[in-house]
């Protein structure tokens, strides 16, 4: 048992040293990336004009559970994993013309740029994705719907 | 019953196994230490660490995976390294785990460069190599082991009685 501890403490000192050879001044805070506000903001100012005129259709690519709690106006719920599974039905009476805006989470999520790729291999060619996500669209006031 | 008895103690088994779990945690925890910024950046999207603590995460896990994994292949302290690493996979499922419930979907960051959202096959995965390095921490003594290797060599007298035989004079 006592030899097992020496053990332990002496691998975790060994990797301490291994990580300090690879992550010099690694002790410091990480800064978490962010996309500049203002130009974030702009964004989903385009992105919000474009709903408001209905020039895109937007396809919420969260799960069902998170559409069912609150999406954008007009969205349309595909989640990503279906789209990973084959191409949904629905995608038969949705022009390949129409703009797509496709969104997930948050920015920290990759759904939706994956989720916009699979589309364009589909046919679509002008998809888009919210950058920052579900979480941007709230944080800059973009309309919501929530379900009763 | 027997067959599989048989096959839990088999040494090849173990030393199958030890060689392919200390290769997983070599091929995951290497690329890791190379890239330590797209790996802190991997543990703050699960946001369970505070961001002082993620740099340090990222270094601590990444050469823990290393040094562990190459301890493990080549033998040496199979008990302790089985359960550092032991631990180091609840604490990922428990990640995993979380994140799924809160509904994130990011990517799990187990291995660098390779792209997968956090659920069920990350989970399950993670529990099936859980089990495996359990197995190992309890059934820890193949005989291919460096420390076993290097003690099974010809002892003073036997090589001794070996040269005896092969030059009478």
């Amino acid at each position: 048992m006592r030899s097992s501890i020496v053990q332990i403490s002496i691998l975790l000192l060994l990797s301490f040293t291994l990580g300090n050879v690879f992550g010099f001044g690694y002790f410091s805070r990480f800064e978490p990336p962010k996309e500049e506000s203002t130009e974030l903001a702009a964004k989903i100012e385009e992105i919000k004009a474009l709903l408001e005129r209905g020039e895109a259709l937007f396809i919420d690519a969260r799960i069902e559970e998170h559409f069912e709690a609150a999406h954008i106006p007009t969205s349309l719920s595909i989640p990503y994993p279906d789209l990973q599974d084959g191409r949904p039905e629905i995608l038969d009476y949705i022009p390949e013309e129409q703009p797509l805006i496709v969104y997930c989470d948050g920015g920290t999520c990759h759904a939706s740029e994956d989720a916009a790729e699979i589309l364009k291999e589909y046919g679509y060619q002008n998809v888009r994705t919210i950058p920052g996500g579900w979480e941007a669209w709230m944080k800059f006031g973009g309309p919501v719907e929530v379900s009763p | 019953m027997r067959v599989v008895r048989s096959l839990i103690n088999s040494p090849y088994v173990l030393f199958s196994l030890r060689t392919l779990i200390a290769a997983l945690f070599l091929f995951a925890g290497i690329p890791k230490l190379l890239d330590l910024p797209s790996f802190a950046l991997a543990i703050y999207n699960y946001h369970l660490l505070p961001n002082c603590l993620i740099n340090f995460g990222a270094m601590m896990i990444a050469s823990i995976e290393v040094v562990c994994g190459l301890f493990l292949l080549l033998g040496i302290w199979t008990r302790s390294t089985s359960t550092i690493l032991t631990g180091l996979t609840s604490v990922f499922a428990f990640g995993i785990v979380s994140a799924w419930w809160r509904g994130l979907s990011i990517d799990c960051g187990c291995f660098i460069g390779f792209k997968e959202e956090v659920g069920i096959l990350t989970l399950g995965r993670d529990l099936l190599l859980l089990v495996l390095l359990l197995w190992l921490l309890v059934k820890n003594n193949d005989k291919w082991r460096l420390p076993s290797l290097l003690s099974s060599r010809p002892t003073r007298s036997a090589s001794a009685k070996l040269l005896e035989e092969t030059n009478p004079e």
